[in-house]
């Protein structure tokens, strides 16, 4: 198909086509009872085309809907977006590890048995709590060639699980969980378990608190919403659109120098991880931030081009975006920061703190699982509560720690971070 | 595709207690601006259906792209069932609902396939000009438009059939403005079930967005506090979709035991003046339904009446759970996923207060207007204003920006005191969040609304 569609497209016309199919197959219990089991076959294929320098796309999840696909592409090409770019030629690419065929050959009882143990951990802890889990296992293929020459293709796994649950208690309704997803069967159940029954632990004592400026340590899931300001800034394309901030900052220290921050699309059994970015640029690690100071742009062909940068392999249909985030940890156990401070908070989990214009820095969120520490120790957890921070202000003069532990999900690895003057407002 | 749909059924007679079959043809167009010109243009099919049987209580779903595969996928879902309903031993439950034979078609004010890509075109650049030469602040321009149009079968082993043809509009118009450092975003937004001409005639209310932006240059960001709040009609629909919609869906509710305890019928959750419903009746919004994704008639369903919890948003299966009338609110954002509770058009009746009567004795407090998301976790919930103004001694005075509001469900809805006279619609093309189905196209009705001691994120 991918041959033969890119050879009928008409003179002057070029062209990429990429097709990916993908099985899956999940179970879900919901409410400590067991919920349901789907099963996903899905197959999509998306045609671009670049006709005397403008772009448009087309796709279709309909099998053997070729005709339709290059009909709908060359009608609208003419309205398409201006390009200087064209596709990529050959290239070549590493092979990554992103298969595990352990995920292929779990059987369905299996993930009804993982789930099983899941819930029932969480049920025996305590009764009260309805309990979610789930067991997804996916396959996916992906093929992308284009008129310039690249052809390609991966196959990949991916292994996810999740476990929490909701403890109502009145008007008071606490959700946690985790989840874990990774191109590899990933077994630890155990820490997971453990991990959410020591939050629902130590969530049960309610605590007042008072509105205030506190040092407040963020745990790894928070840690996106925060950085969400300098990886904006750094898109390739708002700085070619004129709204970031960082435009023509490359070089500038902004940051506190212990900030060094990385996106890597190559790491082994990532979810995140894959050989070529969807433009057929080959994926790396890139250095964005280093001791403090921009590094590096993230890019895409049609940034680059426009900024006088190759791609650095982070395309998307959307524009370029990063692969796998990892703020580098620090020295300090968590534990020690948190006995040095005498009042302030934890953050686990948060509402809202994407939800804002990225580019001014400011980032607040209602925190949904918050824990008050008093003279070094966690007393309880608070309620109402809601923080705010400048991300370029608050990184840069108000960084109290990072912690040497990290924790990585499908798409970052972050340590636990440590802010000073962080305004919390509450009732 | 009825005979196809209704003869396949029969092969799950045996098997299970329950079986449907959901297909879905689907065209989308989406333009995007970004920038001086078209940033994007996509054609999209979207093609493909999907099986869900139902066996003592455990429910099995299969989805695929291949009509040819409709077979197979009916077979695979009924043994997923029968083995989940092996695992949970209990009774199906679903509420009986009238058994339908019916072809579903919209009435257009102006059908988007009768307008041409050229012509859908060049309002847009319009537009896109409009916002950018409107000030030289005005640094970039975010325009989306999605157009989507819907032929969806749906049949079950009761004998309904039922072919609807949907449309779905979403639309912003956003502009952005930049002095050195600072950025700020200002919005419109648009969307309708009918017709294309809900984007048409808008340059009054985008260059209103394009001052705001503007303005907000020299804006401050909100000093963090506990104020008298009063949300215009797109926060006011926010807040009811992100604070209170979403506790009323039924899945959420039918196993929990406590949570049903929270939200018994008959709770008083707000003053006389409060009554909330939510409705697919509002063809001119991106809520608008006839029937659901299990083939129910969608109905208007109050949720509060007067300050009093009178109903919630259920599936078949919540519904006979807990003893109680499905309403037609069981939705699927596409073929790939099985239907839950979900919002359509969330509305806030009218009250009798106008804008001034709510600002005149406020003396320290916020007017949050134009909402830009929000988030929800059952009790607490948070969400964003596109810009705000301080009300200082009964008056509106500074433009002020990066609102956001969060606050107890509980305690907010007690303490909304005042609920104005004009309900506004609100649209955009964004849409509602929930299990890993977004966006799924919602709409809100809602008036003016004061709400008292809401807490307000920002600077020290």
């Amino acid at each position: 198909m991918m041959t033969s569609l890119l050879q009928s497209l008409p003179t002057g016309v070029q062209g990429e086509l990429l097709t990916s199919k993908s099985s899956s197959q999940s179970i879900s219990y919901a409410d400590s009872q067991f919920e349901d089991i789907q099963n996903s076959r899905s197959l999509n294929a998306t045609l671009r085309v670049i006709k005397d320098g403008k772009m448009a796309l087309a796709s279709s999840s309909k099998p053997n809907d070729e005709q339709t696909l290059l009909e709908n592409a060359l009608a609208i090409v003419k309205f398409g977006t201006e390009v200087k770019h064209e596709f990529p030629g050959p290239a070549s690419y590493d092979e990554l590890e992103i298969v595990d065929e352990a995920v292929t050959q779990v059987e369905l009882p299996t993930m009804v048995d993982i789930a099983e143990d899941l819930v029932a951990t969480l049920i025996n802890y305590d009764s009260r709590i309805q309990v979610m889990a789930g067991v997804t296992r996916e396959e996916q293929t992906v093929s992308l060639a284009n008129t310039a020459g690249f052809s390609g293709g991966y196959r990949k796994t991916e292994w996810s699980y999740y476990l929490g649950g909701q403890l109502v208690q009145g008007d008071d309704m606490l959700w946690l969980g985790e989840w874990v997803t990774g191109a590899n069967l990933r077994d630890n159940y155990s820490d997971v378990k453990a991990d959410v029954i020591h939050r629902f632990e130590r969530a049960k004592t309610i605590v007042p608190f008072n509105a205030g400026v506190y040092p407040v340590i963020f745990t790894p899931a928070q840690i996106g919403y925060l950085l969400e300001p300098f990886l904006a800034s750094l898109n390739g394309k708002a700085i070619m659109r004129d709204i970031s901030p960082w435009k023509g900052k490359r070089g500038a220290k902004l940051l506190d120098e212990r900030i060094n921050i990385i996106d890597d699309g190559t790491l082994p059994f990532c979810a995140s991880s894959v050989p070529f970015d969807r433009e057929g640029t080959p994926t790396r690690r890139n250095a964005l931030i280093e001791k403090g100071v921009i590094k590096q742009e993230i890019l895409d062909l049609q940034s680059g081009k426009a900024l006088g940068l190759p791609s650095t392999g982070n395309g998307t249909l959307t524009g370029p975006q990063p692969h796998h985030v990892i703020l580098s940890p620090g020295t300090e156990s968590v534990a020690a920061t948190r006995k040095s401070i005498d009042r302030g908070l934890i953050v686990f989990d948060s509402m809202g703190a994407w939800a804002g214009n990225p580019y001014g820095g400011n980032v607040s969120g209602t925190i949904s699982l918050g824990l008050l520490i008093e003279n070094g120790e966690v007393v309880g957890r608070v309620k109402d509560c809601m923080f705010s921070i400048n991300s370029f202000k608050h990184f840069k003069d108000h960084l109290i720690a990072l912690s040497k532990e990290t924790k990585e999900d499908g798409s970052s690895t972050f340590p636990y971070v440590t802010l000073d003057e962080v305004v919390i407002s509450t009732q | 595709m009825r005979q196809l749909l209704l003869k396949t059924l029969k092969l799950a007679s045996d098997l299970v207690d329950y079986c449907e079959i959901r297909f879905e043809a689907s065209q989308v167009l989406s333009i995007r601006f970004q920038g001086k010109g078209l940033d994007r243009i996509n054609k999209n099919v979207l093609y493909g259906g999907n099986v869900r049987a139902l066996s003592q209580g455990g429910w099995g779903f299969a989805s695929f792209n291949d009509i040819a595969d409709l077979e197979s996928s009916l077979l695979a879902a009924c043994e997923q069932a029968k083995f989940a309903g092996y695992k949970k031993q209990e009774e199906s439950k679903l509420a009986p609902v009238p058994i339908v034979d019916e072809e579903v078609q919209p009435v257009y004010t102006l059908d988007p396939r009768a307008v041409s890509i050229d012509e859908k075109v060049r309002i847009l650049t319009h537009y896109n000009d409009l916002i950018l030469g409107y000030n030289p602040a005005i640094a970039a321009v975010n325009i989306v438009y999605i157009e989507k149009v819907t032929d969806l079968y749906f049949a079950n082993s009761e004998g309904t059939y039922i072919k609807q043809e949907k449309l779905d509009i979403g639309a912003d118009f956003g502009a952005t403005a930049r002095r050195d450092e600072v950025t700020t975003q200002q919005f419109v937004g648009r969307g309708s079930s009918i017709g294309f001409d809900c984007i048409l005639g808008i340059d009054d209310d985008i260059k209103q967005a394009c001052q705001l932006a503007v303005d907000s240059l020299d804006a401050q960001q909100v000093q963090a506090g506990v104020y008298t709040t009063i949300c215009d009609p797109a926060m006011a629909g926010l807040f009811v979709h992100e604070a209170f919609g979403h506790l009323s869906e039924g899945d959420d509710i039918h196993r929990n035991p406590e949570l049903a305890k929270t939200m018994t019928l008959g709770r008083r959750l707000g003053r006389d003046i409060l009554t909330i419903y939510d409705t697919g009746e509002y063809a001119a919004g991106r809520g608008h339904l006839v029937y659901d994704d299990e083939g129910v008639a969608t109905e208007r369903t109050y949720l509060i009446k007067e300050g009093v919890l009178v109903g919630r948003l259920h599936s078949r299966e919540s519904a006979a759970i807990m003893g109680e009338k499905p309403t037609g609110s069981a939705r699927a954002i596409t073929y790939e996923y099985p239907p839950i509770c979900r919002m359509r058009s969330t509305c806030i009746a009218p009250g009798t207060s106008t804008l001034d009567e709510m600002i005149k004795d406020v003396q320290l407090g916020v007017y949050a207007v134009g909402g830009l998301g929000g988030e929800t976790n059952g009790e607490m919930f948070t969400f964003v204003a596109s810009h705000g103004y301080m009300i200082r001694d009964g008056k509106l005075a500074e433009l002020v920006k990066d609102v956001k509001l969060m606050g107890n469900v509980f305690t907010t809805l007690a303490n909304i005191d005042m609920v104005g006279n004009g309900p506004m619609p609100d649209d955009s093309a964004g849409g509602c969040g929930k299990n890993g189905q977004s966006p799924l196209p919602t709409g809100a009705v809602s008036p003016h609304i004061r709400i008292q001691n809401v807490i307000i994120g920002g600077a020290k």
